[in-house]
């Protein structure tokens, strides 16, 4: 590989084995259907370096995939037919701030809170980033669509990127806006379309995004709730509220019962709703006064300012419980505010006849959906109930489709999913762009659209479905989950509520 | 079968990368293998070996590159700090290195000739013995009834003396009576340690030192190495059971003489300083306080913070064996620490570790910077 320097460049197979996985906990046997271990890795520093080492794949037909922090998992960051790793966390340089247009440009290897460390010491800052800002690059999460902490107010990465260069997969460089029609292109909106593809499309070799000036004011407050359903009903009164909080977050209870296993002081309520003000003062002491009224009419309790604190510097961690079973499968729906209760009542359901255990979490990301993230925990050693475990995701998908709500995250293990989530019609035009822009399927092809296997094999979308639904079948004769961690008083794994 | 330390600990780790952030070496390398998290996923490869591994024609065993990654680490705990599911990772790593080299690796070439000179001379220096207290030529500051033993630690002792004589000079003018061990202090063990060569440090460097000490009949040891600090203070309980003696780190006792004004600052030091916290002694052994408290205490300095400062501290790059075996590696990151206090207008960096000094002071010279690092005891002595 002539574009790059042999220090950023590597075939060792320690190398590759590190770079051939995301979150998700992938059995070994998965490697018998997707090659996810690249034959190369690379680090690239500079656009034109992506761009000769996409051309130089195409001579040697090799498949390329990016990869960011790899902290999603649904495989998008993971080869599924070997090939070439760019591995992009090494175009890591914040390039510039323009302070007259509020406009950051960065590499997509930045890593969100390192960008939001850098914009203060420079009296700005950056309010919508996703939960795991601490490890996941700009790069990735704007490549997932990007809602996240701050989407209630700032909206979505979509609505925060104006421009993006882009590494397509014939070698071209382009960029996908100008600076001063950036917000209203008068022509295809360019940027949108590569923002949410998962590295489907391109390669995002930088970002101009909208930043903010430091605001005044900061206040997180948390409010009590006795159970799930008047946490819903919150949410609802929320966002139907004139006033409109930066940030809305909900913790159900079984999170806290699960710290609490774990030893940790967790307060016993029956959910929280944490409401994160931010502005000039004036506007905060407002909100702050008009949303205790709010809450204290539906019977939520303001807590302490040390548990409102604690819980905004939470918000990153969302799975510390992962050691109770070791391990933790995470899932994600776009739920409308009105469903949250049903939704969080069914899965409970579920869970319960999938006899395992879960949590939930999530947050408002407009005034009408909810991100829903259940999380179950597993025992990845008993690898039997781990795989069958794995079928709740898809179970629990099928619960927020019936209530209107739509998955989040396709990559590749998720990929059948589109199917749920658009009309046949679309379906092609999203295929049919792809096949457009890269017609040899080599940048992350065999997924986000389709799902394909390291032998070019498209798994059809009822063939998945038919395997996670026997999967959640088997997993209900199986004896309940239990977890052999020692905790204080014991993990009261069995029962839930 | 193979017996992975903390093999749980694997299966907890949620591979997010929070330590990936904030990993030293691997911000200086880039390689996901060089990472906590990425040295974890292929640790669990091998953890859950089985027949699945020869379907796939994967050889899954432990490797000398695998060795190599886990000396890719300069022991700062950083990872330690941000995990998201509370791994103690600082721990582990040792750990790791020692199963290691009990499944047969060798350490690295320059841990190994560290790990021969302790055994032969009770120094990483392969100084001799008998030479230990030469650093201090005036021997009648020494008292025979004591407040406190000065633990002085290898380097202060062979070699950098003035950072000893430094602290002879501030307990003097503090009214202090001090003795030290002489050549009865041994080396405190804490290259072996971070080396996975814990062997000697638990059959001779521990009880010798604690025995030296207990014998000596004092109530309070101090130590000026933020090494040996967590070193006596961390691990030796776990080797040789409580201390009978109360451990201060020489910020702290100076910190309680200056509360208690026995030490009194005399002169101003007008200069703008920035303080860099020694892994060690920040984030393993949580003395964040006692240091500003004692520069504070001093008139018409400047104390700015750097923008990573106390838990958040970025490694001077030099701990854990990493510069020793990576030196060239190990001053670039001190190269980047220097360039923070920069950004943040410090005139020098003042630490309490003596490896930091070092390590910094080269990591100036290697980028031209006239930021020079002294050790706290260096600001004291100047203005008492």
């Amino acid at each position: 590989m002539d574009a790059v320097k042999p220090n950023r460049y590597s075939e060792e197979y320690l190398e590759r084995l590190v770079a051939s996985h995301d979150l998700a906990p992938m059995p070994k046997a998965a490697a018998l259907a997707f090659k996810m271990m690249p034959d190369m890795v690379i680090h690239p520093k500079e656009a034109e370096e992506v761009a000769e080492i996409v051309r130089t794949a195409t001579s040697w037909g090799l498949p390329v995939t990016p990869r960011g922090g790899a902290s999603w998992g649904f495989g998008g960051a993971v080869p599924n037919k070997g090939g070439i790793m760019l591995d992009m966390t090494s175009m890591d340089r914040i390039i510039g701030l323009d302070t007259e247009r509020g406009i950051v440009r960065v590499q997509p290897g930045v890593v969100w809170l390192r960008l939001d460390e850098w914009l203060r010491r420079r009296g700005y800052f950056v309010p919508y980033y996703p939960s795991s800002a601490p490890g996941a690059t700009i790069g990735g999460w704007i490549s997932t669509g990007g809602v996240g902490v701050g989407s209630y107010k700032y909206g979505a990465a979509r609505d925060n990127v104006r421009s993006l260069q882009v590494v397509l997969p014939s070698g071209r460089i382009l960029e996908t806006a100008h600076m001063f029609d950036s917000r209203h292109p008068s022509d295809f909106d360019l940027t949108s379309l590569f923002v949410g593809s998962e590295g489907t499309l391109g390669i995002v070799t930088s970002i101009d995004m909208q930043v903010y000036p430091v605001p005044e004011s900061f206040v997180p407050a948390s409010y009590s709730f006795q159970n799930m359903d008047a946490v819903s009903n919150a949410l609802n009164k929320i966002s139907e509220a004139k006033l409109k909080p930066y940030h809305v977050a909900f913790v159900d209870d079984n999170t806290f019962r699960f710290l609490r296993a774990m030893g940790k002081h967790a307060p016993e309520v029956g959910g929280m709703v944490n409401i994160i003000f931010e502005g000039p003062k004036a506007r905060v002491d407002e909100e702050i006064k008009f949303f205790d009224t709010l809450m204290a009419s539906i019977g939520g309790k303001r807590e302490s300012d040390e548990i409102a604190n604690h819980e905004w510097s939470e918000r990153s961690y969302e799975l510390r419980t992962k050691k109770l079973g070791t391990g933790a499968v995470i899932g994600e729906a776009l739920v409308p505010v009105a469903q949250t209760a049903i939704v969080a009542r069914e899965t409970v359901a579920l869970v319960k006849k999938m006899k395992m255990n879960l949590a939930f979490n999530g947050y408002l990301i407009d005034r009408g959906t909810v991100a829903f993230l259940p999380f179950y925990l597993t025992d990845e050693r008993r690898w039997i109930k781990a795989i069958s475990s794995l079928s709740f995701v898809k179970k629990f998908l099928d619960i927020s489709n019936k209530h209107g709500g739509r998955g989040v995250g396709l990559g590749l293990f998720m990929s059948s999913n589109i199917h749920t989530m658009r009309d046949r019609n679309t379906v092609k035009l999203l295929r049919y762009i792809k096949e457009s822009i890269d017609p040899e399927s080599r940048i992350n092809g065999g997924k986000t659209v389709a799902m394909e296997t390291r032998y070019g094999i498209k798994i059809p979308p009822a063939l998945f479905r038919l395997g996670m639904n026997a999967l959640a079948l088997f997993k209900r004769f199986y004896p309940r989950d239990k977890y052999d961690r020692p905790v204080p008083g014991g993990f009261p794994g069995g029962e839930h509520r | 079968m193979i017996k992975i330390p903390e093999e749980r600990e694997l299966y907890a780790c949620l591979q997010c990368g929070y330590c990936r952030a904030v990993c030293p070496v691997y911000a200086e390398t880039g390689w996901e293998s060089d990472n906590p998290r990425g040295k974890l996923f292929a640790l669990k490869q091998l953890a859950n070996r089985g027949p699945m591994d020869i379907v796939l024609g994967r050889d899954v065993k432990p490797s000398e590159e695998y060795k190599q990654r886990l000396y890719h680490c300069t022991s700062c705990g950083a990872c330690d700090e941000v995990c998201h599911v509370n791994i103690e990772l600082a721990h582990l790593w040792e750990e790791l290195k020692e199963w290691m080299l009990d499944q047969g690796y060798e350490p690295l070439e320059a841990h190994k000739a560290i790990r021969d000179k302790i055994e032969k001379t009770r120094n990483p220096y392969g100084e001799p013995v008998e030479k230990r207290d030469a650093w201090l030529t005036d021997k009648s500051v020494l008292s025979k009834n004591p407040e406190v033993m000065f633990f002085a630690g290898c380097t202060a002792s062979y070699r950098v003396g003035f950072l000893g004589q430094a602290v002879a000079k501030i307990l003097q003018a503090a009214d202090v009576k001090f003795n030290i061990l002489g050549s009865e202090e041994w080396c405190c063990g804490s290259p072996l340690l971070r080396t996975g060569q814990a062997g000697p440090v638990r059959k001779d460097l521990a009880p010798h030192n604690t025995k030296a000490i207990e014998t000596s009949g004092v109530n309070a040891v101090i130590t000026a190495c933020a090494g040996c600090y967590n070193t006596i203070k961390n691990d030796y309980p776990k080797i040789v059971g409580a201390p009978t003696y109360k451990l201060y780190h020489l910020t702290e006792y100076l910190e309680k003489l200056i509360k208690e004004k026995r030490l009194v600052i005399k002169k101003d030091y007008k200069h703008k300083v920035t303080y860099h916290d020694p892994c060690h002694l920040g984030r393993h052994a949580r003395v964040f306080d006692a240091p500003r408290n004692v520069l504070k205490a001093i008139p018409g300095m400047e104390l700015v913070e750097m923008p990573y400062n106390r838990e958040s501290a970025h490694c001077c790059g030099a701990g854990g064996g990493y510069k020793s075996a990576f030196n060239y590696s190990a001053e670039n990151i001190a190269a980047k620490r220097v360039q923070e206090a920069e950004e943040v207008g410090a005139e020098m960096i003042v630490t309490s570790c003596p490896f930091c000094q070092v390590n910094l002071n080269a990591g100036a010279k290697k980028i031209g910077s006239k930021v020079k690092t002294l050790d706290i005891v260096q600001v004291l002595e100047q203005v008492i």
